[in-house]
């Protein structure tokens, strides 16, 4: 059986920036960020669940669709040619019927992307049009979900939950599962996305290493976006490939916001090799 | 939720199905009320009754459905109920609850419906129908394409809609492939409505647990087969400009095919190849094939709908 890779992150963790590396990597050119088929398949889209079990899922209830979609996962391995590359925001978590949503039978293994949550709580605030306290409190709600019920999204229910728990339930998957840190991709490219080539059983020889990291480059990213648009940016955000750095956070949390972070998540912060003392360079701390 | 309380009234409701007669003991409010002479008999029952839960010599087996032949399918969804459809005229059901379960009405008249058809041997496309010039024009498209939105924006500017989420294309009389009006109230959600200017204050709920209403566009049209002219397949959250591409060849024939209603069910009810078949029989009657880009947003759409039209009203 062919399988599911599955390229799990909290939101603005580095998923994309995967995903483009593993598209350069799996085609062995440049990627155009808007035709990746390769690594585009999305764990909650609609269309992929309602093909796959003949139903039309924007008539069931949340439950329904919550209990089904280890269903589908399994139909998506058993019918798959090749390897399926598949993002999912998700948790690691059970169904209201008690069942893992991701069934180890229909998953290979997962690669799961971790970035300081000091991090993503600035990235993701840009990302939702929302401000940064509003998201630190999303990022420590256990039931954090994103099911909007005003419209119809391509994307079925997304229950990422509390930060901490998002980790610490894919560290503990009952599958293969390769840790990928955020700060690792930025600061060591070439080491960190060989390693996740080996992991997956991708070609992993230096050239193609190399040529995959420079094609997926940051500069390059927001110069595709800046000429074509992204088809995966949030209307509500004015660019996708915003800033893309290691310690941006501390130019824009408040002492108090990264006080409260550390002290939500510091234990899955150390555990992940994040400084949990560390603060933001901003005038009040200066002061 | 007062109108969805009564979804399981005692009698026998009567409902016009793409020209067809349907009895059914469940009010299935997406469908227009029967119209014709009060005596017809019914071409499709719809009735409570025991359902097994599973086929007795079933070909296909799914996580929800099974099938046996090409004239019986079997739903079992837990939280909804089990529905079997036989031979394209009998719906049994047996719902898990009393009242029946608030999303029972719209799967019946949906992937049911849809199912309803496939074993009549007609091609439900997953399509909303547009009259522009008197010519039929399926608009399909994955779920959340934004069919029902483009829909209603042709619908505010005068066209009729004579059909929403199934699209039943007819091509039994030779050289001629027409559509018939179905469910002409569009199904549309809290958000989308906002966005075309609609108030949902006294709109009736299509679905009680999310904010899916029916809007009536009026614009009636004669409850005849209309020609179809285009099958125009919408892409969602396209890059701007909106732009439609004329689709020919293989790229038609694989467009015809993704906009195919419940297609696992089709394939396991044997028709695969009928449907692989109907795409010369459409392309010789004239029907056009085209790809619609649509940017995510309402300038997006509206730049689509402009440019659909300018096609379409050549």
């Amino acid at each position: 059986m062919a399988g599911i890779w599955l390229l799990a992150s909290y939101h603005k963790s580095g998923n994309t920036w995967l995903r483009v590396v593993l598209a350069s990597l799996l085609s062995g050119r440049p990627v155009d960020i808007n035709a990746m088929p390769a690594v585009n398949f999305g764990a909650s889209d609609r269309a992929l669940f309602d093909k796959a079990l003949g139903i039309a899922s924007a008539d069931l209830t949340i439950e329904q669709e919550i209990n089904l979609l280890p269903r589908a996962y399994e139909i998506w391995a058993a019918e798959a040619q090749r390897p399926i590359y598949s993002k999912t925001h998700d948790a690691y978590r059970m169904t209201p019927a008690g069942e893992p949503v991701f069934p180890t039978t229909a998953t290979r293994g997962a690669v799961y992307v971790v970035r300081d949550p000091r991090a993503v709580a600035v990235s993701f605030a840009h990302h939702r049009g929302r401000d940064i306290d509003d998201t630190i409190d999303r990022m420590e709600d256990p039931g954090g979900a994103w099911a909007p019920v005003s419209r119809l999204s391509q994307q079925l229910i997304q229950r990422p939950g509390h930060w901490s728990e998002h980790v610490e339930s894919w560290l503990g998957a009952p599958f293969p599962v390769h840790l990928l840190r955020y700060e690792d991709m930025h600061n060591d490219p070439h080491s960190a996305f060989a390693a996740v080539a080996r992991f997956l059983g991708l070609p992993c020889d230096s050239e193609r290493i190399a040529a995959a990291v420079e094609a997926a480059a940051f500069p390059r990213l927001q110069a595709q976006e800046r000429a074509a648009g992204f088809i995966e940016k949030p209307s509500r955000s004015p660019v996708f490939f915003r800033e893309g750095r290691v310690d941006g956070w501390r130019q824009v949390l408040t002492a108090a916001q990264a006080t409260r972070i550390a002290a939500a998540h510091g234990g899955v912060m150390r555990r992940c090799n994040y400084d949990t003392q560390l603060l933001p360079f901003t005038p009040s701390f200066v002061a | 939720m007062q109108a969805l309380a009564g979804w399981e009234r005692s009698g026998t409701h009567a409902y016009r199905l793409c020209g067809l007669k349907l009895d059914s003991q469940f009010a299935l409010p997406a469908l227009p009320e029967w119209d014709g002479p009060a005596d017809a008999a019914a071409d499709v029952d719809c009735r409570r009754g025991e359902v097994p839960s599973r086929l007795s010599r079933p070909d296909y087996i799914g996580p929800v459905f099974q099938t046996s032949g090409t004239g019986e399918y079997l739903l079992v969804l837990p939280g909804t109920g089990r529905i079997l459809v036989r031979n394209g005229n009998e719906i049994t059901v047996e719902p898990e609850a009393a009242p029946a379960p608030s999303n029972l009405s719209a799967i019946l008249a949906g992937p049911i419906q849809a199912v309803l058809w496939h074993q009549r041997e007609l091609l439900p496309l997953h399509a909303s129908i547009v009259v522009i010039n008197g010519r039929a024009v399926a608009l399909c498209g994955d779920a959340a394409a934004g069919k029902s939105t483009l829909a209603a924006m042709l619908a505010g500017q005068g066209h009729g809609v004579i059909a929403d989420d199934i699209c039943v294309v007819d091509m039994r009389n030779d050289g001629e492939v027409s559509v018939t009006p179905g469910c002409t109230r569009l199904q549309l959600w809290r958000d989308a409505l906002t966005e075309l200017g609609v108030a949902t204050d006294g709109l009736e709920r299509a679905l009680e647990h999310k904010q899916r209403y029916f809007l009536d566009c009026g614009n009636r049209l004669p409850l005849q087969p209309y020609k179809l002219a285009a099958v125009v397949r919408l892409v969602r959250n396209a890059l701007p400009p909106a732009r439609l591409e004329r689709l020919r060849g293989a790229e038609a024939a694989q467009a015809m095919y993704e906009c195919v209603h419940t297609q696992r069910p089709a394939r396991a009810l044997g028709r695969a190849q009928p449907i692989f078949a109907a795409f010369p029989l459409m392309t010789s009657a004239g029907v056009g094939f085209w790809r619609l880009m649509v940017p995510r947003d309402l300038a997006g759409l509206r730049q689509a709908a402009a440019q659909l039209l300018a096609t379409m009203e050549d």
